[in-house]
């Protein structure tokens, strides 16, 4: 039963690649060879200009950077398989940091300050499931507003916006972000794990499969008994689980809690997110390691741009270019595909 | 139909009534509420959320959406303190300023309505590169000015009215009379409502489209003037910091509606009780960052209440 809404979903994408398969081959390979040559000319333009990007210090610095900015991403690409979207793991970040600091800051056992954290990121988890999968709300919109008031919660707590330093911070937090394991940093540790699992979760187990059957179509879904309600829910719901994560790691790589602090990491998230459906080669459906991809693309112009010595305005300025490029890319495709097709 | 009439109707009801017993709580608890030069500093308040809030109305309503008017606000008022500092005349800055303004605007439509990229996903990407713009060009600093023009926009007043409440009426009246009594305005509203019969019934559909985007630009200008002159400058990101008000705003007048569609008056009302609601709390000696929060809460309040009899899931792309 389920594997024929499976079958139908992507039934849509069969007629396609059965009609013109060698053009829609031909314009992956044209697309996904661009980006990657374009990345690569990227990577060779920062190696001539700054003499500091290829030393190991910068390169182990954008691996650690990765750490935080990819459950995040991996958030944002959960809600864009429900169709939707989610703004909200930058201010999750926020909120986790500052929970974990004026915990410990407080005096309170680490542990403890860590599960109060991840109860936070379970409430805006459940709050935006409640208000999209249950409220009807457009995404943007619901999630916009969480986003406003994620933030004001924020700057109200730490008086308008003052740090909450942990100096020093307690060798548990410390190891989150500096330690290893069996020579692994530990960052890139969760990174791999969280990875493996989400790629587990929606590759291989019916739970994923049936996530992006409620995404390509929720009639057909409900049709044939999933709940999608449910299911909408608890990809808003990881999502925020995701980006609580991402949000202990920079607490511990920061030391401290800030607020606003997720703010630069949400675009890189959507960034990355935007980057997997445009090179998958399956009817613009987001996946896991075009995701990390998408990552480590942004962190890289990231580190590069900051490297040649940009300030941060410009740094925005070239990721909103970048966003708004990627939605060209998969705007001119979906209609070059749309003309083969009909 | 009698049905979702009466649903419309109470959704309008529960709007006004929590905002109503919102405002009379807010007149027993501060004194000073009432006063006229109290209710004149909130209308000026009000005047930068209410010009974009109807500028958005007026996107909105023909069935698309913008965001990044808040970093065009930026640009354009930090690009004009920028040429007052280097002595260019006035008119050719309030020129230039109004084509910066309609550029950005058209090329938002430009990629909206012709590239048909998703208006809310093309708009919050231009309006990061936009923030960023406006940043690079103030260096993120607080820039100022005190010519006379701007001086005097913010200390005269007309018949014992502030000019930017003039200014406010103005641009209100004009946006009214576009959208509510021309043909121009209605041909919007059958585009928004269905675009397939609007277009079968012969009208240039994506000339009107160009127009809303057109408007907001005009209404980008008038409210970075408001700006410039209130805060005798610009600070970075001012703008951004009133973008959950005028999502409020509009959608606010949408639920006060009794045919549940977006209104000029709607908005303009909206951005009123937002203003008059943050300068209350402020008078009961509430802190603004609490006072962001309950208008983000009210956000989702207002907005749950206007989908109530919408049973499906909103999905951005088919």
């Amino acid at each position: 039963m389920l594997w024929g809404v499976v079958k139908l979903s992507n039934s849509k994408s069969s007629v396609i690649s059965t009609s013109s398969t060698t053009s829609r081959k031909a314009i992956d390979f044209l697309v996904n060879g661009s980006i990657i040559i374009g990345f690569v000319g990227v990577v060779i333009f920062f190696a001539i200009t700054s003499s500091s990007f290829f030393k190991w210090d910068n390169i182990s610095d954008i691996l650690l950077r990765l750490s935080i900015t990819t459950p995040a991403a991996y958030g944002v690409m959960l809600a864009l398989v429900a169709k939707g979207i989610d703004l909200t793991p930058g201010t999750t970040m926020g909120l986790v940091g500052i929970t974990v600091a004026s915990g410990v800051a407080a005096g309170m056992n680490f542990g403890l300050s860590i599960l109060l954290a991840i109860l936070v990121g379970v409430a805006v988890g459940l709050v935006n499931a409640f208000l999209i999968a249950k409220a009807n709300l457009n995404p943007f919109i619901a999630t916009i507003s969480v986003l406003f008031i994620g933030n004001s919660i924020e700057k109200s707590v730490t008086r308008g916006g003052l740090p909450v330093y942990l100096y020093p911070a307690p060798p548990a937090l410390n190891q989150i972000y500096r330690g290893s394991t069996l020579g692994i940093p530990n960052p890139i540790l969760i990174l791999i794990i969280l990875t493996l699992l989400l790629y587990l979760f929606l590759e291989k187990s019916k739970y994923g499969r049936r996530l992006y059957a409620c995404g390509e179509s929720i009639k057909a879904s409900r049709a044939s008994g999933i709940p999608v309600r449910l299911y909408y829910g608890a990809a808003y719901f990881i999502s925020a689980l995701c980006a609580t994560i991402g949000g202990v790691i920079l607490c511990s790589q920061i030391r401290s809690g800030q607020p606003l602090v997720g703010h630069s990491y949400m675009w890189d998230a959507i960034g990355a997110a935007y980057l997997s459906t445009i090179m998958s080669r399956r009817n613009f459906r987001p996946n896991v390691f075009g995701t990390l991809f998408g990552a480590v693309v942004m962190a890289t112009v990231a580190n590069g741009l900051t490297l040649m010595g940009l300030a941060f305005y410009w740094k925005e300025f070239a990721k909103g270019l970048i966003i708004l490029i990627m939605l060209l890319v998969s705007v001119m495709k979906k209609r070059y595909e749309r003309s083969r097709l009909f | 139909m009698e049905n979702a009439l009466r649903i419309t109707k109470f959704k309008s009801y529960i709007t006004l009534g929590i905002f109503s017993s919102v405002i009379i709580y807010l007149i027993i608890v501060s004194p000073g509420f009432l006063r006229f030069d109290n209710l004149m500093n909130v209308i000026v308040s009000a005047t930068f959320v209410a010009i974009p809030a109807m500028g958005l109305g007026t996107i909105m309503l023909s069935g698309s959406f913008d965001l990044s008017f808040v970093g065009i606000i930026g640009v354009v008022s930090v690009t004009s303190i920028r040429m007052v500092h280097a002595e260019i005349p006035i008119p050719v800055v309030l020129i230039t300023a109004l084509a910066i303004a309609l550029g950005f605007e058209l090329a938002n439509a430009f990629l909206i309505i012709k590239l048909k990229i998703h208006p809310w996903l093309t708009t919050i990407s231009t309006m990061l590169a936009a923030l960023g713009l406006e940043k690079a060009i103030s260096k993120a600093y607080f820039l100022t000015t005190s010519h006379s023009f701007f001086q005097t926009i913010r200390f005269e007043s007309f018949l014992g009215v502030p000019l930017p409440v003039w200014i406010l009426g103005l641009s209100f009246l004009l946006m009214y009379l576009l959208v509510h009594k021309t043909a121009f305005g209605m041909h919007l509203y059958a585009v928004g409502g269905n675009e397939v019969a609007a277009r079968k019934a012969g009208l240039k559909v994506e000339r009107l489209r160009f127009s809303s985007f057109a408007a907001m630009g005009v209404c980008i200008w008038i409210v970075s003037l408001v700006y410039l002159s209130q805060l005798s400058g610009y600070t970075p990101e001012a703008a951004y910091t009133n973008l959950n008000e005028v999502i409020l705003s509009v959608f606010f007048g949408m639920s006060i509606s009794r045919k549940n569609v977006i209104t000029i008056p709607g908005a303009v009302v909206g951005a009123l009780f937002v203003a008059l609601l943050a300068n209350g709390l402020a008078l009961s000696g509430v802190s603004s960052y609490w006072i962001k929060l309950i208008e983000g809460c009210l956000v989702i309040v207002v907005v749950i209440t206007n989908a109530m009899g919408s049973g499906e899931i909103v999905q951005l792309e088919k």
